[in-house]
């Protein structure tokens, strides 16, 4: 018999790896994460998949200039960190959470 | 695994669980089951509870393990005792579904002021190594008794 720890509980309750949710949130910690930029991703991860635009609207943001430019960088940059997937359809690019970067969406869930 | 619970709750190596409602008991003075039956406290929270009086009490997170893989100890959060509360809990056996059913007494000399989604106990969870059997159905889903 054994107590059930921390790391176990969160993936028995949460479905979050946290190890692998961390190291990916530090790979995130690169591309200067500011609050605006946490929160469009935040609305992504509670979204599954959009547009910036659609995703600045969900957060509660200006989705057009200044604003659009510096979370399409933050993307981008999050796409090659392999953690966002993007994919052009017709004259929109659509954002989502790669299969590897699924736990940092749940936990970024959870934090609410 | 565990219904309405937020990551905060999570600590080292347990879960806390929240008061959600309190029941009493109602008798004319002998408590004899299943002639009396525990029935929700009137008063909406917070309630006061008085020295030496007895509730029953609910917990806002509700378990649902879907295996039987871990069995939980049910303990007081150490808040309670702080404050002049009496915690009585048990064992959670793998495969419950239903809220944390636990009594409360306030052993202390003064009033003591219970609030909704106060931390109540904590739940220390174990695995269970070999195979077990079927969970007594009487005691499933929060049943008060």
């Amino acid at each position: 018999m054994s107590m059930i720890g921390y790391t176990q509980l969160m993936k028995d309750i949460f479905d979050v790896d946290k190890a692998s949710a961390e190291a990916l949130l530090a790979r995130l910690a690169v591309h200067k994460p500011s609050e605006l930029r946490m929160k469009s991703l935040k609305a992504l991860a509670k979204v599954g998949e959009e547009t910036i635009s659609q995703v600045l609207k969900l957060a509660g943001e200006n989705n057009t200039g200044g604003t659009y430019k510096t979370v399409n960088a933050f993307f981008a940059g999050l796409v090659k960190e392999n953690i966002l997937a993007s994919e052009r359809r017709g004259q929109r690019e659509y954002w989502r959470f790669t299969e590897i970067a699924k736990d940092l969406q749940r936990y970024l869930l959870n934090a609410g | 695994m565990i219904e309405n619970v937020s990551e905060s709750s999570i600590e080292s190596c347990a879960v806390t669980f929240r008061l959600g409602k309190l029941f009493r008991m109602k008798c004319d003075g002998v408590v004899d089951l299943p002639k009396n039956m525990p029935v929700p406290v009137e008063e909406e929270l917070p309630y006061v509870i008085s020295p030496g009086e007895y509730l029953l009490a609910s917990t806002i997170e509700k378990m649902n393990q879907t295996n039987t893989e871990y069995a939980a100890i049910v303990l007081p959060k150490s808040k309670t005792f702080r404050i002049g509360l009496s915690v009585q809990s048990g064992l959670v056996h793998p495969g419950y579904k239903g809220e944390i059913i636990v009594g409360i007494q306030n052993i202390s000399a003064h009033k003591v002021r219970l609030r909704r989604g106060m931390d109540l106990v904590h739940l220390c969870f174990f695995d269970v190594k070999s195979d077990i059997l079927p969970i007594h159905k009487g005691y499933q889903a929060g049943k008060v008794i």
